[in-house]
Formats: structure tokens, C-alpha cells, sequence
């Protein structure tokens, strides 16, 4: 019956179908419909927690990438050496505060930084590269384009104003941390391990 | 084939990791229901990069197709959505050095942070795009108003709380059959006030 | 906290018998933290950096007494005497802004099956850490927007003597390890006086009740939980609104505050170990995420940092 096939994919959407997967992807292949419910509900979701309607935009490329697709050579991964795909971020698991939202414009945004691994793998595809300290061997990669056209002391004293601030910011955070966190301490310890000499950070 | 049971996931089946499995053993039409999914996440990052609506759905396509030729080298350590996205950001990117833009010098702010390579500032859509966003917006607003109050709760503790079938049979004192169909029926009401606004064409196509 | 305040609030007193599960010994850990007094060495690593630390820890009648200072690098110091902390960058003692809320508090025992939701924990080994023996904990998330943990607990006081934040690709980019720990410290040394002489000689700032929230987060990953809210003086005596939130392990900073006209925005690129954080402008404000989980999750979240209401964005100008 139809109206059980329909039932089935909002319970796969929310990884909560009890059985083995392969059925009804199946079924979402050969359907039609049951293919435009699963888009629709994964939609209405997203618009439910606002995270359609930052932008105007809606877009719709399934027919696109789908004719392209066709075009493209079919991947072929030799069985032994597919990987065991880690679960998604469990997008349906999306706690949103208070209410929805309002649109914002964002006009920019600017990674800063993040979290630099041990040193021995490359940068992460796609994303800001932190310039190493002299004991790595993960080559610096400058994100700041303005840094072309900027003049060096302009550099400076951007980049003081800016350690300046992230000194600050780190300070509020772990301040508000304690407690949070798996001892006691860390906060603090983040506070004081964080701290460099100017140029060195 | 029965999904084998792993202690470090939760209840959440794994269905990306499925789709992406029959991807990899040849299947193409598992790849479009990926894009189904995510197509309107991935637009939505693509335009914080990209003011023009056409534009958007462009590098969103591209972004896709890049993804389908990469999943060789997709490692599954991490999972497919964050793989994803991080290519969805560097198409955006790409596209906007290759099309040679870049704010002109003078009206850099450089208070804005606009210091990726040509990036550009997104503006506000057309004013057709965001009457329709408007409209989708308080349709579903009004439709989950008008809802029975214990398919709304239902829907709401799935979609916002992210509470699994479970916890919500626990809050609602009821059995989890009956959290599935309330859910699902709150589902299909909301979709079926829905599709007439989003046109029917782009949604349902005969295949 | 002594231990009979921490009583008094509920928490469970854990002994190492009955810490059998994995997830007790994150509550054992919890409250030997909270609870106990101890003197220690420790080294803290990230991206290649090394600096070595030594701390206290006091509790007693008037409360909990911290102090932390670097022995080797440039020299800085942290003290702290309940929710009231100061730093010093080898001069002058000041107040770090923003006070920590009874309402949020940090009290509030971890509810177990939250944390279970969030992260596998199971149990290691066990392993010499300080010399002492100590339980490896491991602790993996469910989903890739949080890091995941190595944790070593002292066996029989249950505090945490060793800490290795791991990323998705399972690289250790941070790590914190005690190489000395003594529990019963001489409380009336050099190191553990002038703590509260510091508290109170450095202008901390005096309690106040939490902001009215101004802001909102529409997209968080799953178990994150607003825990303070506080508005703070920053640079040119402009207001910070800082939204922390948390989910039991790892924290994450939301900062809101007006553009600057100095070039303090420009983005730099910078070596730091588990803390990552992401600024941009959004609703005519300078906003910037900060924690300890994963670029894309801060990213994610500045996409999703919206004023309340528009008036709210418009005050901005």
C-alpha cells in the first residue's frame, strides 16, 4: 500500500526505519513519487529549521546533475576497498534555539584559523591552512588576499589588533568554560598555553 | 544485507554511508537521491558566496558533479555531508577567481573581512526570490499552527529537539508506532500545502 | 566547592568500585575536579608548542582557589577565586569580564544519558600517568561536529591527569598531561598565597545578572546547550554580547559585537591547537564563533547567528 511506502521514507529520513536499509532505498529508486516525497520532506525540513531562508535562493539542480551525470563515466570502486562511510552528522539532529530565525546578511565571512593537526598530513581540502610555528612541517599557506596589496606595517598592525583580540576572546570563553569542559582546569590551561610571543602565533 | 552492527553509532541508520556504497559499486541513480537531499543546503552555502540566483544554481550543480567524479577518493572518514560541503565552499571559490571578480579596491571594507580572493558580498536576491522564500515561510508557519497539537508536537521534537522515536514516545507517553505515523502525517500535510507554491515542474518530473 | 556543598546540590559521590561504566567515570572525574585540592606540573602541547605549567587547585570554606602559571615561554598567570578570575602577562593582575550565572550554572551535574546521546565512551587500558595508575577513558562522538577524547582518570581519586583532543582524522591536536601531581599541597605555600590578595586587588568585576538574550543560534549540533550569556566592555568600551554554549565536554564561545574601524577583522591565519574559531559579519555586527570542535561546526553556526529581533540588527548602525 502506498500510504505504508510514504510512512517508510519519513522514518528513513529520520534514521529511525527498523530494518534493512537495502528495501527501501530500492523502493526510492524505482519510484518516482516516493523519490519527490523523500526530496520534499528532507526540504521541509530544512525550511522548518530556517536553514532555507537565510536566502532567498531555492534552488532545484536534480535534473541537471542528473543528466550530467549521465554523462560522466560510471564509477566503478573495486568492492575490496570500499570504505566504511562514517554516519552523517546527524543533520536531523539540529536543536534550534529560540524559534525561528530572521534573515541576516551575511556578507562575508573570514576563517581566522582552526585547528592545526600533528604536522604530518597537508592541508584539509577547502579550508583555511594555519601558518605553521617553526617546528612543523606543514607549509604556511596566507589566507589574507589583502595581504598582496596591504603594505607590511599595515600587516602588523592587523595582525596585533587582531592577536589582541582573539587573546580577549579566548579569555571570555574559557572563563565561561569552567565547568563545561572534562576538568576543571583546561579552561585555564587553554588561557596559558595559548598565550605566544607576538609573531609567533 | 544486514547493516552491521557498529557500537560507536547511535540509532541513526546509516543511510548516506548506503547511498554512497551503491554510488561507489556503479549505481548512479543512488547519487540523486543525495542531491535531493542536500541540494537546498548546499545552495544555501553556495549563495553566501554568490548573489546571483542562476549563478547559485550553477556552482550548486557543479559542486554536485564534483563530488560524484571525487567519490574515488572518498575515504568515508568522515561523513559524506562534511565532504560535501567542503567542496561546495572551494567551487564557490573557484568560480568566483575564474570569473575574475573582486570587490573594487576602494569600496573594500576592510572591516567586512572580505579578504578571501573575490569575494563577493551577497546582496539582496530578486524581489521575486524572496517574496516566494516569504510565502514558503508562512505557509508552513500557518500549516504547522493549524495542526493537531500532537502532530505538531511530534514533528516539532523530531525536527528541532532532534529527539529520536523513543524519547518522543516517552515525552508523549504513547507508542513509537504512533510517534512514526503522527509524524508522517504531519509530514503530509505540511507537504501537500506546500507544493502548489514550489513549482510542481521542478518537483515532480515523470521519469 | 567542598564537599558538602557538593552534596547539597546532589552530586553523586562516585567511588572507584562502583565506577564500572565508562560514562561514571566522566561524573568521577567531574567531581574530583570540582572537589578536590591538588598541586601539580603539567605540560599542554598543541600544533608543535609545548608550554609547561604549574597549577593549583584549592578548595576549601571560602571556595575554589585556581592559579596557573607558565614556567617556561612568555610569562602568564591565571588566577581565579570562584567565578572571579584575573590574568597577568608578567605585570599587573587584571579581571577577566562576564560572570557565570546561578541560573546556567556550571553546577548542574552532566545528565549521563544527555552525554550518551553525544559520545561513545568506553574504557581503555590502564596506564601510568604522573606516576600514578590511571584508567583510560575513550570518548568518540556520534557525529563529526564535535572532536572526540582520550581521557586518563587517576585510579582512585578519579581526577583527570592526562587529556588528548582527537579530530576526524583521529590526530591528536591537543594534548594536556600532568608529569607531577601531589594531592596533599602545602595550602599555605608561596604558591597557593596571594590568591585571594589578587582576586581582590584587581578590579574584578562584580557579579551581575545574565543579559536579556539579544541573539539566537538556529542551527547547533545536537546536545548543545545555552550556558551564559553575558555583555562585556571590549575595545573602546563597546559591548561584547558572548553566548556560550556547551555540550558537557566541549564549549563554544558566540561573540557579538559592532564593526571595529581598526583593522582588528582582517584575517589572519594562525597555529593553535583544538580551538578554532571563525568571524564574519553578520546583521551589521562582527561576529565571531570560537571553540573546541571542528571548523565546519563553527562555520555552520556563524551562518546561523541571527538577532532576535530586526530592531536588534538595526541598532547596529
Amino acid at each position: 500500500m502506498k500510504k505504508t511506502k510514504l510512512e517508510e521514507v519519513s522514518s528513513l529520513i529520520d534514521g529511525e526505519y527498523t530494518g534493512d536499509l537495502q528495501s527501501p532505498i530500492d523502493g526510492l529508486l524505482k519510484d518516482a513519487e516516493l523519490r519527490t516525497t523523500w526530496q520534499s520532506y528532507h526540504e521541509l525540513g530544512d525550511w522548518m529549521r530556517g536553514a532555507a531562508d537565510e536566502s532567498p535562493v531555492r534552488v532545484n539542480v536534480v535534473d541537471r546533475v542528473r543528466s550530467a551525470i549521465d554523462a560522466e563515466p560510471i564509477l566503478l570502486f573495486p568492492a575490496s576497498q570500499s570504505p566504511v562511510v562514517a554516519p552523517p552528522p546527524q543533520s536531523r539532529r539540529w536543536t534550534q534555539f529560540a524559534g525561528m530565525g530572521i534573515a541576516a546578511a551575511v556578507a562575508s565571512v573570514t576563517v581566522l584559523f582552526f585547528q592545526q593537526p600533528g604536522g604530518l598530513q597537508g592541508p584539509e581540502e577547502g579550508l583555511a591552512v594555519a601558518t605553521a610555528p617553526m617546528t612543523s612541517s606543514v607549509p604556511a599557506v596566507s589566507l589574507a588576499a589583502v595581504g598582496s596589496d596591504t603594505s607590511i606595517a599595515d600587516e602588523q598592525l592587523a595582525g596585533e589588533a587582531f592577536q589582541r583580540k582573539f587573546d580577549a576572546y579566548l579569555a571570555s570563553h574559557a572563563k565561561q568554560s569552567v565547568g563545561h569542559r572534562a576538568q576543571e582546569l583546561l579552561p585555564y590551561t587553554t588561557v596559558v598555553g595559548y598565550n605566544a610571543a607576538p609573531g609567533t602565533r | 544485507m544486514a547493516k552491521a552492527a557498529d557500537p560507536h553509532t547511535s540509532s541513526v541508520t546509516n543511510i548516506d554511508g548506503e547511498l554512497v556504497r551503491r554510488v561507489q559499486q556503479g549505481d548512479k541513480a543512488a547519487f540523486d537521491l543525495l542531491v535531493r537531499k542536500y541540494q537546498q543546503r548546499i545552495g544555501k552555502l553556495v549563495s553566501r558566496f554568490i548573489s546571483d540566483r542562476s549563478e547559485v544554481e550553477d556552482v550548486t550543480q557543479e559542486a554536485f558533479i564534483k563530488a560524484y567524479r571525487a567519490l574515488p577518493n572518498f575515504r568515508g572518514d568522515s561523513a559524506f555531508y562534511t565532504w560535501l560541503y567542503r567542496i561546495a565552499t572551494n567551487t564557490a571559490k573557484n568560480y568566483l577567481v575564474a570569473a575574475g571578480r573582486r570587490p573594487p579596491r576602494s569600496d573594500v571594507d576592510i572591516t567586512s573581512g572580505a579578504t578571501e580572493q573575490g569575494f563577493e558580498l551577497v546582496s539582496d536576491n530578486s524581489p521575486e526570490g524572496e517574496m516566494a522564500s516569504e510565502e514558503i515561510r508562512r505557509t508552513i508557519h500557518d500549516a504547522l499552527e493549524q495542526m493537531p497539537e500532537e502532530l505538531r508536537m511530534a514533528l516539532s521534537m523530531c525536527e528541532f529537539d532532534g529527539l529520536t522515536y523513543d524519547e518522543i514516545a516517552e515525552v508523549m507517553d504513547c507508542p513509537i508506532g504512533t510517534v512514526r505515523s503522527r509524524i508522517f502525517r504531519a509530514r503530509q500535510s505540511l507537504d501537500q500545502k506546500l507544493r502548489p507554491i514550489i513549482s510542481t515542474t521542478e518537483i515532480e518530473e515523470v521519469v | 566547592m567542598s564537599r558538602v556543598v557538593a552534596a547539597l546540590l546532589g552530586l553523586l559521590v562516585v567511588s572507584a568500585a562502583v565506577a564500572e561504566h565508562a560514562e561514571e567515570w566522566l561524573l568521577r572525574m567531574d567531581q574530583a575536579a570540582q572537589t578536590l585540592t591538588y598541586e601539580g606540573d603539567f605540560v599542554f602541547l598543541r600544533g608543535g608548542q609545548m608550554r609547561h605549567m604549574q597549577a593549583l587547585h584549592l578548595v576549601n570554606d571560602s571556595g575554589t582557589h585556581v592559579r596557573i602559571k607558565a614556567v617556561d615561554g612568555p610569562p602568564i598567570e591565571i588566577v581565579a577565586h570562584g567565578s572571579q578570575v584575573s590574568v597577568a602577562h608578567g605585570g599587573q593582575f587584571q579581571a577577566l569580564p562576564g560572570s557565570r550565572d546561578v541560573l546556567f550554572s556550571a553546577v548542574l551535574p552532566r545528565r549521563l544519558w544527555a552525554l550518551r546521546e553525544l559520545y561513545s565512551v568506553t574504557l581503555g587500558g590502564t596506564e601510568r600517568v604522573a606516576d600514578r595508575p590511571t584508567q583510560v577513558v575513550e570518548v568518540r562522538p556520534m557525529d563529526d561536529f564535535r572532536f572526540g577524547f582520550r581521557l586518563w582518570a587517576e585510579r582512585d581519586q578519579g581526577l583527570l591527569l592526562k587529556a588528548v583532543m582527537i579530530n576526524q582524522q583521529g590526530e591528536a591536536v591537543e594534548q594536556y598531561s600532568f608529569s607531577r601531581v601531589d594531592f596533599n599541597p602545602d595550602v599555605n605555600g608561596q604558591f597557593a598565597a596571594g590568591i585571594d590578595e589578587v582576586i581582590s586587588t584587581s578590579g574584578a568585576e562584580s557579579e551581575r545578572s545574565s543579559q536579556e538574550v539579544e541573539w539566537k543560534v538556529t542551527e547547533l549540533p545536537k546536545g548543545f546547550v545555552l550556558r551564559s550569556v553575558n555583555r562585556n566592555a571590549g575595545e573602546q568600551r563597546k559591548p561584547v554580547d558572548h553566548l556560550l554554549f556547551s555540550d558537557g565536554l566541549a564549549t563554544i564561545s558566540v561573540f557579538v559585537e559592532p564593526l571595529q574601524d581598526d583593522s582588528s577583522s582582517v584575517s589572519r591565519t594562525t597555529n593553535v591547537g583544538g580551538v578554532g574559531a571563525v568571524t564574519g559579519m553578520v546583521a551589521n555586527r562582527q561576529v565571531t564563533v570560537m571553540g573546541e570542535v571542528p571548523a565546519e561546526t563553527l562555520n555552520l553556526i556563524l551562518n546561523s547567528v541571527k538577532p532576535v529581533t530586526p530592531a536588534v540588527e538595526k541598532l547596529g548602525d
